[in-house]
């Protein structure tokens, strides 16, 4: 079976699901020479990157804090680990300050890829606000 | 405070850039010494960074009450050592190297306080000083399964920048 077939499928299933549209927020790289930013003396840019589709749900909440579970299709997070230069998607999503979901921003706690013959099909990512 | 909290960081950040200049961690797309603030970086799924020293800031105290009083910040300083290859064997070892680093980085054990936040610094005439650190017993996971990690506390001391009576 070609590798590519589950994660066509995890898509279309996640589309079906009613997948909608998250922001992935990433840091844009100051180039600073200084040390402005490593003080906590400049307010860091962020990028928002759209990502879809994506199943969010609902967990229990946290003393009172949301958690959220998201489904990424494997192709689509494929996609911004080529366009970012990623080493693995793993290390896309740690490089990301959170997502961006119903106007919260949610902090990424883990990130588990879900496998099918050694390839991701999907990602599930805890986050939390 | 803050002047406190700035200096100790750069202090140890420089040092550790002279006692061994491969220690260094890329964040937010800047290589860097591996030494950071955690309070002072964006909160992301990255951190804790193996291999690197996150200070963490505890608790201040008055030392000897004065108008000025002398002050301490207890500074907590986290990290983990990740082996190389597969089998991660050197942990222990990369461990007892960053234990070794952090001593380093501590000594001497004083800085000029220096406000960084003007363009050049500017020094505001006192010294922050400190302790040697307090190792705990390494524990294992700290950051991940496969990693063994430390902490390491030590007070700093300092005067304040105002009167406080």
């Amino acid at each position: 079976m070609n590798n590519l077939n589950p994660a066509r499928a995890a898509e279309a299933m996640l589309r079906a699901l009613g997948g909608e549209s998250v922001s992935l927020l990433f840091p844009v790289a100051t180039g600073t020479p200084d040390l402005a930013d490593e003080l906590g003396l400049v307010a860091a840019a962020v990028e928002e990157v759209a990502v879809a589709p994506v199943v969010v749900r609902a967990l229990v909440p946290d003393n009172g804090h949301a958690r959220r579970e998201l489904l990424f299709a494997a192709s689509a997070i494929r996609a911004q680990v080529d366009a970012r230069s990623a080493a693995t998607a793993e290390a896309l999503f740690q490089s990301a300050v959170g997502v961006l979901h119903q106007g919260r921003l949610l902090r990424i706690v883990s990130v588990t890829p879900e496998l099918f013959a050694g390839e991701a099909y999907l990602y599930r990512v805890l986050a939390v606000e | 405070m803050q002047y406190a909290k700035d200096t100790f960081y750069l202090a140890l950040r420089e040092r550790l850039a002279t006692i061994n200049p491969e220690r260094t961690i890329s964040l937010n797309g800047k290589t860097r010494p591996a030494v950071l603030v955690v309070e002072n970086e964006l909160p992301s799924a990255a951190l804790p960074l193996p291999n690197a020293f996150h200070l963490h800031w505890g608790a201040v105290r008055t030392v000897q009450p004065a108008r000025r009083p002398l002050m301490a910040l207890e500074c907590v300083i986290r990290y983990a050592a990740a082996g190389s290859g597969e089998a991660v064997l050197d942990r222990g070892r990369t461990l007892a190297a960053l234990d070794v680093e952090l001593l380093q980085m501590c000594a001497p054990p004083r800085a000029a306080k220096l406000d960084r936040s003007v363009a050049p610094p500017a020094a505001l005439g006192t010294m922050i000083f400190w302790n040697t650190p307090e190792f705990t017993d390494p524990e294992m996971p700290l950051i991940s399964a496969g990693n063994v990690g430390r902490t390491a506390r030590l007070s700093i001391f300092f005067f304040p920048e105002v009167d406080l009576a």
